[in-house]
């Protein structure tokens, strides 16, 4: 591959009505054995994607739940109790023992991060993945703190050369999109900016001379303080903000400029040509614009010094594995202000268990 | 007018004497959406710029209360799609639409799952396909020259800015296509796909429309080409066997309700064999539509300053009065070249009032 | 409208360094005390914005070339005399070469590592040596205006005097060659997905940099290197407690000869040791905390006169031909909607004065000198207030147990009462009484800052924009902000920064419903006729008693309420939420007292000086507030 070629140019992504049918297809082709990974949180369309799969009658051979206990944020009793619920419907769906909950710490007792280390260490033994056709990863009930790392070391597994020996099968993503359970799940605290384990690049080290750092953060609603530590911790000399559009609804586009407008225009200064535009319903856009953006700066700014490009996802997780295929692809630093819990804006109805589900096929049969 | 005064202009008009939280930030956002999008619209005759055509539509209201209604409109509603918006929508047709329609018809014909996208876009059949698809531009909007230079892989004998295509251009076609052909070896010397692409429907009816039992508009102009061709000899298109994607950067949900439902009963006495099939990338769906149970203060507006002075032939193809758009779409949307028709009257008349968003007339030029 | 020069990024996050220098004011440097810089560890500490970044920044090579070379424009002159006091800066330019290394995460990811303790320890040091010792290596290059890494060969360490063993000269260009592939080795291996390689073997347990800068000269391009070398960590609580600890201990060695300093958020605060106020005497380091610093009441004008100087220094900046933010602020009430209010909020409170004391003829002097006061005065506004403040003062008398006999206490009785805290307190029951503008003028907005700079910025940012819209809509001529005009702002934004308090800080649902509980105990009592603590009350006091349980709640999981408590606490300290007082000593007690940071004041009505908080509050009481709420009561049994 070119510096300039994309590992996912040709990609293969399902949406809505389409995994189902994907799935079926996938089933009639050949017995499967699928080893499916998901959440244990509160989010209530945790159900969405596994349910699916079930309905579509493929075979789960295995499913490996992660409990991510909150570490140290209070989760309140409706949280827990349908957190509980869907531990007991999956339960039932899976055999005892074809249901092995893992559980991952995400915080020390002195209150740093430890979610990614953690979660790499769980899943980094290439042999677990031999003898399935498909591995799954259900990210909808996942903190970004906890898929990234998974997913970039799944990735890792799959791209290296050492377990080239190994038969590995399929790797994909699954996400149940809501935008409206989205919007009442927000963000409790953080207090500080950190790097995504995993997921440094080349940000801070002291040997580069003269780094110019890029920064593009995939904006999302009420994430300002989150962008302000972001940004203070790594004083960008450049702001590419990217914007949802197309988007389900145009407008949103609007609105967040006008949400960032004190930030984007007066405290980064950021040059309008450098708001970048991204499908809001294909991870692969944003990922391809990415890295184009990251590409063209550090071609132009070559004669100067070293780009060094820092990315931050505040929407979407179909717009944050986009950010995550990028960073994991082009060594970007991954930056992220861990909440230290959820606040949830409402309350959710059988309305909020679903949404528009994304199978993003990352590895395996559409790349032979 | 220096931006200065326009903003001093507006403080006037709307009798803003001393600030407060809401007018600073009114301006503010007045002007951040002005500089990065609204200044952009290409109909603003040079030198005058957003707010000062803001001032002065608004100035024409006759009390403060309306102006302030017209105003929150403004803010609240206006749905304005940038050239760099647009320029997005152009961009990813072509890897979001039409690249997936290529594969699907390949991989139908090669016998291969359709998810197997790098063995599909490997095959040779592949880029025989893809060479011998047509780009047509179904108006001025369509941008073919930018679609074109976004995709690399389409050559220029197969990109037209118009449907409309002379006989001495087909035979053109025809020759060329043949002679790239022929040097890879391919055996087929007809267009097996067309992809008829415009900027925006709103109604769908300069499509495709149906008056006792007459059709009309330009899908039924292109089906008039299509037959015309596959009864010559040397024909350009696979006759009956073409397979017909209407692509759309925006569309409504009314468009394209219409079109599939007009498209179904036209498709009984058409010369193709299977349908053509509707495509956007941006869908407006009901929720943008000026309705007056939602609007009632702009909506009695709209009927206070209402004239059916502007009302004219083509219009009355739309099956009613102006007031809210053509065919009644009831849209606040402005495209950064021009308005739609479409958009509700009070936007974009030339009478009674100044315009906020000018209309440039296709159909009045045209008779002129 | 133009652009507005507070939202610029603020001076923490500048980058190019002029900018950077005209954003921050020189007296910001007064807090370093000139004769304990060089020789010891100077650790300084401030909440976060509060601009320890800025003052670091300043000794690092290119701010000082800098300054160096501008040192005699007016701008500069002021900031350039201090640096040269401080022996940083000469006639020939820098003096000092600062290296600035940052201590963020990356070295705290290192101690959850899976490997042991002794290992994890040489990591850190073997990373932060490294990263020292690169940095060094750019600083220094920075000095001379060389580039970085490629001029490295040009520096040279020659073993001196000091050192012990003998030992070989290094070039800098091996240097940086090993250093950078330490860096590269230790990062890799800390990030990869792929676990952890042991690269651990040739590290050791404490930093090589200080010995090899002790124990070495630097030339450059043969000669040796004039300036002095400090060493300068900055984000130093973002280090495990162990790392911290190690760090210090290795950083208080007194043979080391060259100079440190460790800038760290105020009360490195973390779950296991949440309120540790507790300070080692008897040190061999100095200490520098800036809030203290600021709020020192000596220094406290100073504290303002920076604000003041930064916000003007901004307002040139945008160009709309007004000097100072004070010029865009009206101190006075003048408009006809204030005036308004201001003559019925005189009626309403001469009548209820005169009113509550009827029969008594012991105020009548009282009252008789207000009513002559009135008629020789034309502001209502500040009648209203004599008038409130004496309503005030007669409950005050009223309410003592052993009323003396009904004899008619003295005109000059009344004046000595005539304290400005009363009158303060006057003017907020007023305000809130009759809708009345209480936050305004630059004083209160000084007040508002909660002794940080960052802070401040905001708040002079939002009065500006309005200041900004006024120009533009009135085409160009400045109007200045009126009193209701600034106060609606003011306490707009209190109430927004509340509301996104749990957004914006950990565990935010519960600061903010502390919070909010300690406001509205707060206004219950302030808002008492008798203003028992006048201006009123803006802090809870617990005992040492408490702080203790609440330490040792903190570390276990029996009693959870407190344990909630304290990791709430902790928070709401750690983002200058809650300002901390420990070691209040007041009636025959010791207490640790919580501020609200006058930022959240406005929107409970209360006055900005730290004059009154209420002890005996209780770490039970606040338990329960965090968890459900305000529950109403006051405190009236513990009078």
């Amino acid at each position: 591959m070119t510096p300039d070629q994309l590992r996912w140019d040709i990609h293969y992504m399902a949406s809505g009505d389409e995994v189902g049918s994907l799935w079926r297809e996938l089933k009639s082709t050949r017995q499967r054995r699928i080893l499916f990974i998901c959440g244990a949180g509160f989010d209530p369309r945790a159900l969405a994607a596994v349910s699916a799969l079930i309905e579509v009658g493929v075979d789960i051979v295995e499913c490996r739940l992660i409990e991510f206990g909150s570490g140290s944020g209070l989760p309140t009793e409706e949280d827990l109790s349908r957190a509980e619920r869907h531990r007991s419907h999956l339960k039932k769906m899976f055999a005892e023992n074809s249901l092995k909950p893992i559980t991952i710490t995400t915080r020390n007792p002195e209150g740093r991060s430890t979610g990614g280390i953690n979660i790499s260490a769980e899943f980094r033994e290439a042999q677990n993945y031999v003898g399935y056709t498909d591995v799954v990863v259900d990210i909808t009930a996942l903190p970004a703190e906890l898929y990234f790392p998974l997913i970039g070391t799944l990735l890792a597994i799959w791209n290296s050369s050492s377990v080239q020996s190994l038969e590995l099968g399929n790797l994909h993503t699954i996400v149940c999109d809501n935008p409206q359970v989205d919007s009442m799940i927000l963000p409790e605290g953080g207090d500080k900016a950190e790097l995504m384990y995993g997921f440094t690049g080349t940000v801070q080290r002291a040997s580069i001379g003269d780094p110019i750092p890029i920064w593009a953060p995939v904006l999302g609603e009420n994430q300002g303080e989150h962008l302000q530590k972001i940004a203070e911790y790594h004083r960008p000399q450049v702001v590419a903000p990217v914007l949802p559009f197309p988007a389900r609804a145009p407008r949103r586009c609007d609105h967040l400029l006008l949400e960032y407008r004190s930030l984007i225009f007066e405290t980064w200064d950021v040059d309008p040509s450098d708001i970048i535009l991204a499908d809001e319903q294909n991870p692969f856009d944003v990922y391809a614009k990415l890295c184009a953006f990251a590409s063209d700066y550090k071609e132009s700014l070559s004669p100067i010094g070293t780009t060094q490009m820092i990315v931050s996802s505040h929407s979407s997780k179909l717009h944050s594995l986009g950010v995550l295929l990028a960073a994991w692809e082009r060594r970007f630093g991954v930056t992220h202000v861990q909440p230290t819990g959820h606040v949830v804006n409402g309350s959710f109805g059988t309305e909020h268990e679903k949404g528009e589900l994304f199978d993003v096929w990352l590895a395996g049969e559409p790349y032979a | 007018m220096k931006d200065s005064l326009a903003e001093a202009l507006l403080g006037q008009v709307m009798e803003w004497g001393e600030t407060d939280l809401t007018t600073s930030n009114t301006l503010l956002s007045l002007q951040m959406l002005a500089s990065q999008k609204y200044d952009g619209y290409e109909r603003f005759r040079p030198g005058r710029k957003f707010i000062e055509s803001l001032a002065n539509w608004l100035r024409q209201f006759r009390t403060v209360d309306e102006r302030r209604t017209a105003l929150e409109f403004v803010q609240r509603r206006l749905l304005f799609i940038s050239n760099d918006e647009m320029e997005q929508l152009v961009g990813i047709l072509y890897p979001k639409v039409i690249r997936p329609i290529v594969r699907h018809y390949v991989s139908n014909k090669l016998g291969v799952p359709r998810y197997a996208v790098r063995r599909i876009e490997n095959d040779l059949e592949f880029a025989r396909v893809r060479r011998q698809s047509l780009f047509l531009g179904l108006s001025d909007g369509a941008r073919m020259d930018e679609f074109r230079r976004s995709n690399r892989d389409l050559s220029t004998e197969q990109v037209y800015a118009t449907y409309e295509v002379s006989e001495p251009r087909l035979d053109e076609m025809r020759s060329q296509l043949l002679k790239e052909q022929e040097q890879n070896d391919g055996d087929s010397s007809r267009f097996e796909l067309v992809f008829l692409i415009d900027d925006f429907a709103g109604s769908g009816k300069t499509i495709l429309r149906e008056k006792d039992g007459v059709y009309q508009g330009r899908l039924k102009r292109f089906s008039d080409l299509l037959s015309s061709d596959s009864s010559t000899e040397s024909s350009v298109f696979s006759g009956p066997d073409t397979e017909i994607h209407i692509c759309l950067y925006v569309a409504t949900k009314q468009a394209v309700d219409h079109l599939n439902q007009a498209i179904e009963s036209y498709t009984k006495v058409a010369v193709w064999n299977c349908p053509p099939q509707v495509h956007f990338v941006q869908l407006l769906d009901d929720s943008h539509r000026i309705e007056p149970g939602d609007e009632p203060a702009f909506c009695a507006l709209l009927d206070d300053y209402y004239e059916d002075a502007i009302e004219d032939e083509a219009k009355q193809i739309g099956g009613s009065s102006s007031k809210f758009g053509f065919a009644e779409c009831a849209l606040p949307l402005i495209l950064s070249h021009n308005t739609p028709n479409n958009s509700v009257s009070l936007l974009w008349a030339p009478s009674p009032m100044l315009a906020l968003f000018p209309r440039f007339e296709r159909h009045a030029q045209r008779k002129a | 409208m133009a652009q507005n020069p507070f939202r610029l990024r603020a001076s923490e996050q500048a980058t190019i360094e002029d900018q950077f220098l005209s954003l921050v004011g020189p007296d910001a440097l007064d807090l370093l005390p000139k004769d304990q810089l060089w020789d010891r560890l100077v650790i300084i500490e401030s909440a976060p914005g509060a601009g320890k970044t800025t003052i670091l920044r300043l000794l690092t090579p290119p701010s000082l070339r800098l300054l160096s070379r501008l040192k005699d424009q007016d701008a500069y002159r002021l900031l350039s005399e201090q640096l040269t006091d401080l022996g940083a800066l000469t006639e020939r330019g820098p003096a000092v070469v600062g290296i600035l290394v940052n201590c963020r995460e990356q070295y705290a990811t290192i101690q959850d590592l899976p490997v042991d303790e002794q290992v994890q320890i040489r990591w850190f040091f073997g990373l932060l040596d490294a990263r020292l010792t690169l940095l060094t290596l750019r600083s220094i290059l920075a000095l001379y205006g060389l580039s970085y890494p490629r001029d490295a060969h040009r520096i040279e360490f020659l073993p001196n005097e000091n050192a012990t063993i003998v030992s070989q000269p290094v070039n800098g260009a091996q240097l940086y060659d090993e250093a950078s592939k330490a860096e590269n080795n230790l990062t890799d291996s800390l990030n990869s997905l792929m676990g952890v390689t042991d690269v651990s073997a040739d590290l050791s347990v404490g930093l090589q940099l200080p010995r090899t800068l002790h124990t070495s000269d630097i030339l450059v391009d043969g000669k040796p290197l004039q300036q002095r070398v400090l060493l300068m960590f900055d984000d130093v609580h973002e280090l495990t407690l162990e790392q911290r600890l190690a760090l210090r201990r290795d950083l208080e060695r007194r043979e080391l000869t060259v100079a440190r300093w460790l800038a760290q958020r105020s009360q490195a605060v973390e779950a296991t040791e949440p309120l540790a106020f507790a300070r080692t005497e008897g040190r061999d380091y100095a200490e520098i905390q800036i809030e203290e610093w600021a709020r020192t009441t000596r220094r406290g004008q100073r504290f303002y006169s920076l604000l003041d100087e930064i916000s003007n220094r901004r307002i040139l900046r945008a160009q709309v031909g007004v000097e100072t933010l004070e010029a865009c602020l009206l101190t006075t009430l003048s408009t006809d909607r204030e005036f308004e209010r201001a003559n019925d909020a005189k009626t309403i409170a001469r009548r209820s004065a005169v009113d509550s004391v009827r029969g008594h003829q012991k105020f009548d002097e009282w009252i008789q000198g207000t009513l002559e006061a009135e008629a020789t005065t034309a502001d209502a506004f500040e009648m209203a207030i004599d008038w409130r403040k004496l309503s005030i003062l007669m409950s005050q008398r009223l309410g003592r147990r052993q009323l003396p006999l009904d004899i008619p206490l003295a005109v000059s009785e009344f004046e000595n009462r005539d304290s400005s805290s009363i009158r303060t307190a006057a003017e907020l029951f007023l305000a809130k009484e009759h809708r009345l503008p209480f936050y305004y003028g630059m004083k209160r907005i000084r007040q508002l800052s909660s002794w940080n700079i960052e802070q401040f910025l905001r708040v002079a940012g939002d009065l500006f924009e309005q200041v900004l819209a006024s120009v533009t809509l009135s085409r160009g001529s400045v109007s200045q902000l009126t009193a209701t005009q600034q106060d609606t702002l003011i306490r707009a934004v209190s109430r927004h920064r509340l509301s996104v308090l749990p957004k914006e800080v950990p565990f935010g649902e519960d600061v903010q419903r502390l919070v909010t509980a300690i406001g509205k105990f707060c206004q219950l009592e302030t808002f008492r006729e008798t203003a028992p603590y006048a201006p009123g009350v803006t802090g809870v006091g617990i005992s040492e008693s408490d702080v203790t349980r609440l330490r040792e709640a903190a570390q276990s999981s029996k009693q959870p309420m407190l344990q909630r408590l304290s990791r709430v606490l902790a928070s709401a300290i750690a983002n200058n939420v809650l300002e901390v007082r420990p070691n209040v000593n007041v009636k025959g007690g010791t207490w640790t007292v919580f501020f609200l940071n006058r930022l959240y004041c406005p929107e409970f009505d209360l006055p900005l000086e730290y004059s009154g908080y209420k002890e005996r509050v209780g770490i039970d009481r606040l338990a329960l507030w965090t968890a459900s709420g305000f529950d109403g009561q006051t405190l009236r049994l513990h009078q």
